[in-house]
C-alpha cells in the first residue's frame, strides 16, 4: 500500500508544480525558498516575516527583477515549518529537492533553524538565517549558512556599551538583575548576559525565571524588589512580559527595565500606559532608526500592510534583498556560484542597508557584524536612543528613584499569598472539567480550547462594546452555557458508549480543530485588556496582591460555593449526583440520563465562561493559550479527585502553592516539574484524590 | 512461514516503498517519516489496542534514545554502536520502574494514561533544565561534511531509509510473534476483561511490565534513530505531547484491534499532511482536515480503517460459504 500512496503523491505532485512552471513566462524565475512558522506557537511572527519577504520580492520584480539573469523574476516558494523542527526539516528538503530553490531563508526560531539549514549545508545550497539568535549557528564552520541577525550573546556586549553610556550621564547603575523565560530564548540570551556583563564588572545580584505563560509573576517581582536591583534586565515572550511589567507595578518597584527583542517594542506592550513608559528595549532594528533605507522600508511596508514593520520584518527584508543583490552580482541561479557571490557581498546603501551597521556583509563564517540599538518608550511611543548614530531622539534620562527594600520574610508570604489567588483562579478552570467528568465520565481534552473562547469573547465585549469583564461574564457565560449544550448534541452525545480511548481521539480532535479555526480567524496575536486596575494592587502589610487577581479569586470561590449549593440543596443537583453515582441506577429510576447530561455539559462549560473574562484580565489570549490550562486542570482534579468539587478546589490550591513557592528557590522549569511530581505520588499513594469519595473508574 | 505472514506483507511494502522512493531524496524523507511514525504507531498499540495500557509518556522513551545519542556523541563523541544500546537499555530500564510503580498500585485507563504523561512531563522539565543536556536549546549533533557511516551520517537519504525500513520490519515481525505466542495471548486477555484472566492464572502485573518495557524499547530504538537522522534534538520535539497525539491519531485511524492497523493509519496520515501542507492556502488546512478526520473517524469507524476493512472481507466471505452464523464481532 505505501508504494501506491508515494505513486500517486509523486503525480499529484508533479502536476503542481508542473502547472505552476508552465504558468512563468521566460526567463525562469528566480526561486527563492522561505521557511516560516505558519502554525503553531509562533505563528504570528511568521506572518510578519512573510509580509517582509513578499514586500522585497515585489519591490525587486517592480524595479526589472535580476537584471544579470535577463530580467528574471524573483519568486518566492513558502513553506510551513509549522514551528516544529522535524516539520521545517522536511520542508527545507522538498524546497531544495523538489522545487529547486536557489537559496533558503528562515526560519524563525533556533530550534526550527538549526534543522533546516543543515538540510541546506547538504545540499550546498545558501540558507540565509534571518532572526534565529543562537550562537552556535555561525560557529560551526558550515560552508552555505549565513546570518543577517546578530548572535544572541552580542545583546550582552551592547548592553554593557549602554549601561556605560548611562553611567557616563549620571545616571547610577550598580545593581543588575536578570529576569527571563526558561525557554530556549530566555536561557540563550540570559546566558550571553551572565557570562559577559560580570566580565565588565557588572555585578548580577539577583536572577528570576518563570516558565512562559505563567498567570502570576508577583512572587518573581517581590524577589526583584527585595534584591534592590537599580536596572532589570527582562528577556521573554511580549505575552509574558505585560504580566511581569503589571507585577513589577504592582509591587511599587520602578527600576531601570531594559526588555529584549522583538517581545519588547511589540505594540501590545504600548497598551500597559504608565507601566511601561521609560523602559528600554535592546533590539536588532527599529523603525525609526535613522537610515535612508530605513524610511523607504517602513513607508513601503505602512502602504502595503497597514501596520508598522517590526525588527524581524526587516531582517527578513534584507535577507530577501540580499539574495537578489547576489544573484545579480553572480548572474547565475547557481547555488554555489550564489554562495561565492553571498561571501563577497557588501552593501552600504539601497534596500538591504536598512540594518543598523555601515554595511550588510557576511564574514568567514557568513555571520553579519550588526549591533543592536536600544529603544525606549517615550510618551508612549518606542523610539531609538542608542547608539547616537542611529538614535532618532536623544535619550531621557529617569528621575533618582527611591527603593525602599522588602524584607526577605515577605517573599515568602508573598509568594504563599500569590499561589493561593493563582490557585483560586486555578480551580475556577478544573471545576468544570470535574463536573463533567463526574457526570459524564468523558474526560475533555478540548476544555482549554473552550477557556480560549470564552477568553475571546471577554476580550472582545471589552474591546468592540467597552463591555468591563466583570460584567462582560453574565454575557459570556449564557453563550458558552449554550456551547456546551450544541457540543453535547453533537459530538458528546455520539461519544458516551465508545472505548475511553476513542473518547480521548474525539476531544483531542475537537481542540485541535478549534485551535486552528482561532489562528485562521484570530491570529496568532495576543490580545491583552488594559484597564486602569490592571496594574493596581493592593497591599496587605509587605505583600501585594494585584487587584485584578483578587477578584477572580473571589469569583472563583463564589461560583464553586454556589455550584456547591446547587449540587447539595436542589433537585436539580440531586439528579445530577445520582446519575454520577450509577448511570443505570438513575435511569431506572425514570431520571432522563439525556437531559441531565446535557445540563452537565451546559454547566460544565459554563463555568469557563466566568472564568475566560476574568482570566483574559490577567493574563492575554492567543490560540494556544487554553493548551497552557488543560494540562494544569487535569493535574488538578486528579490531585483533587476526579468529580469532586471540593476536590478540585483543595487540588488547584495545592498546584497554585506549589508552583508559587517552589519557583522561590528552583528554576521556573524545575518547579514546574513539582506539581507532576505530586500528581504521580498521589497516583500511587492514593488513586482516587485528596477528596474523592467513591472508588476508581 | 505461514506465522509470519502479516510481516512478510509489510515487507514486501516497504521493499516497495523503499525502491519506489529511493530515486528522490524528497520522497525517501517522506518514507522514511512515514516508516518512523508507522513504527511509533505499531509499538504504541501492543499497548494501547493489544493489552488495553494506554500511555501518554512514550515520548519519555523516544527522549531518552534520542538523547543518548546526542548527548553521547556531542560530550563524548560515541558512535551508534554505543549509543544506540545505551539508549535502548535506558529506556527500557525506565519503563520497568515506571511500570512498577503504576502497576504495583493498579493504576488503569485514564489513571494510567495520565500517571505515564507526568512522568514524561517530569522528564521534559527536567531536560529543559539540564545545563549537561543543552537545556531548552537541546543538543546539535557533530556533522562532518563527508559521509561516515560509523557515525551514522550520510549524504544521501536512502541509508536512513534502509535502516528505518528494517526496524519496521523487524519490530513488526517480533509484534506478529508475539502476539502468536502465549503472551500475545495473556496480552488479549488482560485487555478484555483483567480480573478474568488473572482468575485463570495470568500473572498481571508481569505482562503488563514486560509490555511496557518491550515497547519502551522500541520508542528508545526508534528515538536513537531520530537523533542520527535529524542531527538536532531538543525537548519539544522528542519529549513533546505532541508525540503522543501523533501515535494516539495514526493507530485510532488505522484501527487498534490488529497489529499492523496504526500502519495504515501512519501510511495514509503522513504523506497526507506533507501532500496537504504542501497546496492549502489557510495556514494549518492541514492540521484542520486532520482534527476533523480524527474526531470524526473515531466516532463513525470506532475500529478504524484496517479493522472495517478486515471485518467487511469476513463479512463477504461468510456471504460466500452460506454460513448461518449470526455475524461477525468487528
Amino acid at each position: 500500500m505505501p508504494g501506491f500512496h508515494i505513486r500517486t503523491l509523486l503525480t499529484t505532485l508533479a502536476g503542481v508544480t508542473a502547472s505552476i512552471s508552465l504558468a512563468q513566462a521566460a526567463p525562469d524565475p528566480l526561486k527563492i525558498g522561505v521557511l516560516v512558522p505558519l502554525t503553531g506557537a509562533t505563528a504570528a511572527d511568521g506572518e510578519r516575516l512573510l509580509k517582509a519577504h513578499e514586500l522585497a520580492a515585489r519591490e525587486i520584480n517592480a524595479a526589472g527583477g535580476i537584471t544579470a539573469l535577463g530580467g528574471a523574476r524573483v519568486e518566492l516558494v513558502v513553506a510551513d515549518t509549522q514551528s516544529k523542527p522535524e516539520t521545517g526539516r522536511s520542508e527545507a528538503e522538498r524546497l531544495i529537492s523538489r522545487r529547486g530553490v536557489s537559496a533558503v531563508l528562515g526560519a524563525w526560531a533556533s530550534a526550527v533553524t538549526i534543522p533546516s539549514m543543515q538540510v541546506a549545508e547538504r545540499y550546498r545550497t545558501p540558507f540565509i538565517v534571518t532572526s534565529a539568535v543562537t550562537d552556535s549557528i555561525t560557529e560551526q564552520g558550515l560552508q552555505f549558512v549565513f546570518r543577517v541577525s546578530p548572535k544572541g550573546s552580542w545583546a550582552a556586549r551592547d548592553v554593557v556599551g549602554f549601561i556605560r553610556y548611562l553611567r557616563q550621564k549620571g545616571i547610577a547603575i550598580t545593581r543588575v538583575a536578570i529576569a527571563y523565560e526558561d525557554g530556549p530564548f530566555g536561557q540563550a540570551v540570559s546566558n550571553g548576559y551572565k557570562a559577559i556583563l560580570p566580565r565588565h564588572g557588572i555585578a548580577i545580584v539577583a536572577e528570576e525565571t518563570f516558565r512562559t505563560g505563567s498567570p502570576d509573576l508577583s512572587t518573581q517581582a517581590a524577589k526583584l524588589k527585595a534584591s534592590r536591583a537599580d536596572l532589570v534586565l527582562i528577556v521573554c515572550y511580549v505575552d509574558d512580559e505585560s504580566v511581569l511589567l503589571r507585577a513589577l507595578t504592582a509591587q511599587r518597584y520602578k527600576p531601570l527595565v531594559l526588555g529584549y527583542g522583538g517581545g519588547h517594542v511589540h505594540p501590545t506592550l504600548l497598551q500597559l500606559g504608565p507601566s511601561v513608559e521609560g523602559t528600554f528595549g535592546i533590539v536588532e532594528w527599529m523603525a525609526d532608526v535613522r537610515k535612508p533605507a530605513t524610511e523607504q522600508f517602513v513607508r513601503a511596508y505602512e502602504a502595503a500592510y497597514g501596520t508598522a514593520p517590526l525588527s524581524n520584518a526587516a531582517q527578513a527584508y534584507a535577507a530577501t534583498w540580499a539574495v537578489a543583490l547576489a544573484a545579480e552580482a553572480a548572474g547565475s541561479r547557481d547555488r554555489i556560484k550564489l554562495r561565492n557571490a553571498l561571501r563577497h557581498l557588501k552593501v552600504s546603501e539601497g534596500p538591504a542597508s536598512l540594518l543598523p551597521n555601515d554595511a550588510l556583509a557576511f564574514d568567514e563564517h557568513g555571520q553579519n557584524h550588526v549591533g543592536n540599538v536600544m529603544s525606549q518608550v517615550i510618551d508612549g511611543r518606542f523610539v531609538t536612543v542608542w547608539p547616537e548614530a542611529v538614535a532618532s531622539q536623544p535619550v531621557k534620562l529617569p528621575r533618582e528613584r527611591g527603593q525602599q527594600a522588602s524584607v526577605s520574610f515577605a517573599i515568602l508570604l508573598q509568594a504563599i499569598v500569590s499561589g493561593l489567588a493563582n490557585g483560586a483562579i486555578y480551580a475556577l478552570v478544573a471545576v468544570g472539567l470535574t463536573l463533567v467528568f463526574g457526570v459524564m465520565r468523558i474526560v475533555n481534552f478540548a476544555h482549554g480550547e473552550f477557556l480560549m473562547i470564552a477568553m475571546y469573547a471577554g476580550y472582545f465585549a471589552w474591546a468592540l462594546l467597552g463591555i468591563d469583564p466583570i460584567l462582560a461574564i453574565a454575557l459570556v457565560t449564557p453563550g458558552l452555557m449554550l456551547v456546551g449544550v450544541l457540543l453535547h448534541g453533537t459530538v458528546v452525545r455520539f461519544a458516551l458508549d465508545a472505548p475511553e480511548i476513542n473518547q480521548m481521539a474525539v476531544t483531542l480532535g475537537l481542540s485541535l480543530l478549534l485551535q486552528h479555526l482561532a489562528l485562521v480567524f484570530f491570529t496568532g496575536d495576543n490580545l491583552l485588556v488594559t484597564q486602569p486596575r490592571s496594574t493596581e494592587g493592593i497591599a496587605l502589610g509587605p505583600v501585594v496582591v494585584q487587584f485584578n487577581h483578587l477578584i477572580a479569586a473571589g469569583f472563583s470561590l463564589l461560583l464553586l460555593g454556589l455550584l456547591a449549593l446547587v449540587l447539595k440543596r436542589t433537585d436539580f443537583g440531586l439528579v445530577m449526583r445520582a446519575v454520577a453515582q450509577s448511570r443505570d441506577g438513575a435511569a431506572l429510576s425514570g431520571i432522563d440520563i439525556g437531559a441531565v447530561y446535557r445540563w452537565a455539559m451546559a454547566v460544565g462549560i459554563g463555568t469557563l465562561g466566568v472564568a475566560g473574562p476574568l482570566l483574559v484580565s490577567i493574563l492575554y489570549v492567543n490560540p494556544h493559550v487554553g493548551a497552557l490550562f488543560t494540562l494544569k486542570a487535569f493535574v488538578i482534579v486528579i490531585v483533587g479527585g476526579l468529580g469532586s468539587f471540593k476536590g478540585a478546589f483543595v487540588g488547584a490550591l495545592i498546584v497554585g502553592l506549589a508552583e508559587s513557592i517552589a519557583v522561590t528557590w528552583l528554576s521556573a522549569s524545575i518547579a514546574a516539574t513539582v506539581p507532576f511530581a505530586i500528581l504521580i505520588l498521589i497516583l500511587l499513594m492514593k488513586p482516587e484524590g485528596l477528596m474523592s469519595l467513591g472508588g476508581r473508574s | 512461514m505461514s506465522n509470519l505472514r502479516t510481516s512478510a506483507f509489510v515487507a514486501a511494502l516497504v521493499l516497495t516503498a523503499f525502491l519506489a522512493a529511493s530515486g528522490d531524496p524528497y520522497f525517501m524523507d517522506i518514507f522514511i517519516l512515514t516508516c518512523f511514525f508507522g513504527t511509533l504507531a505499531v509499538c504504541w498499540n501492543m499497548m494501547a489496542g493489544l493489552t488495553g495500557l494506554m500511555s501518554l509518556g512514550h515520548p519519555l522513551f523516544v527522549g531518552i534514545g534520542a538523547y543518548s545519542v546526542a548527548w553521547g556523541a556531542s560530550a563524548h563523541g560515541l558512535p551508534p554502536l554505543v549509543t544506540w544500546p545505551l539508549g535502548i537499555a535506558l529506556s527500557v530500564a525506565a519503563a520497568a520502574v515506571i511500570g512498577m510503580l503504576c502497576f504495583r498500585y493498579g493504576l488503569r485507563g485514564y489513571f494510567f494514561a495520565i500517571a505515564t504523561l507526568a512522568f514524561n512531563e517530569v522528564a521534559f522539565f527536567a531536560v529543559s533544565a539540564s545545563v549537561a543536556l543543552g537545556r531548552s536549546d537541546g543538543i546539535i549533533l557533530p556533522t562532518s561534511p563527508d559521509d561516515s557511516p560509523f557515525h551514522l551520517q550520510f549524504f544521501e537519504r536512502w541509508p536512513y531509509g534502509l535502516i528505518i525500513g528494517t526496524i519496521l520490519i523487524g519490530v513488526v515481525s517480533a509484534g506478529e510473534l508475539l502476539m502468536r505466542s502465549r503472551t500475545g495471548y495473556y496480552w488479549r486477555a488482560l485487555r478484555d476483561n483483567e480480573e478474568a484472566a488473572e482468575a485463570l492464572g495470568v500473572h498481571a502485573r508481569a505482562y503488563k511490565l514486560w509490555c511496557f518495557m518491550f515497547t519502551a524499547g522500541v520508542a528508545g530504538l526508534c528515538g536513537s534513530f531520530y537523533a542520527n537522522y535529524v542531527a538536532f534534538v531538543d525537548p519539544r520535539s522528542v519529549l513533546g505531547i505532541d508525540l503522543s497525539v501523533q501515535m494516539l491519531v495514526y493507530s485510532i485511524i488505522g484501527g487498534m484491534s490488529l497489529l499492523w492497523g496504526p500502519l495504515v493509519g501512519a501510511v495514509i496520515l503522513v504523506p497526507f499532511s506533507v501532500v496537504l501542507r504542501g497546496i492549502t492556502p489557510i495556514p494549518g488546512g492541514d492540521l484542520i482536515v486532520y482534527a476533523v478526520l480524527l474526531a470524526v473517524l473515531a466516532l463513525v469507524l470506532p475500529q478504524g480503517i484496517a479493522g472495517w476493512f478486515i471485518a467487511r472481507r469476513q463479512r463477504r466471505k461468510i456471504r460466500r460459504r452460506g454460513d448461518e452464523a449470526p455475524g461477525v464481532a468487528s
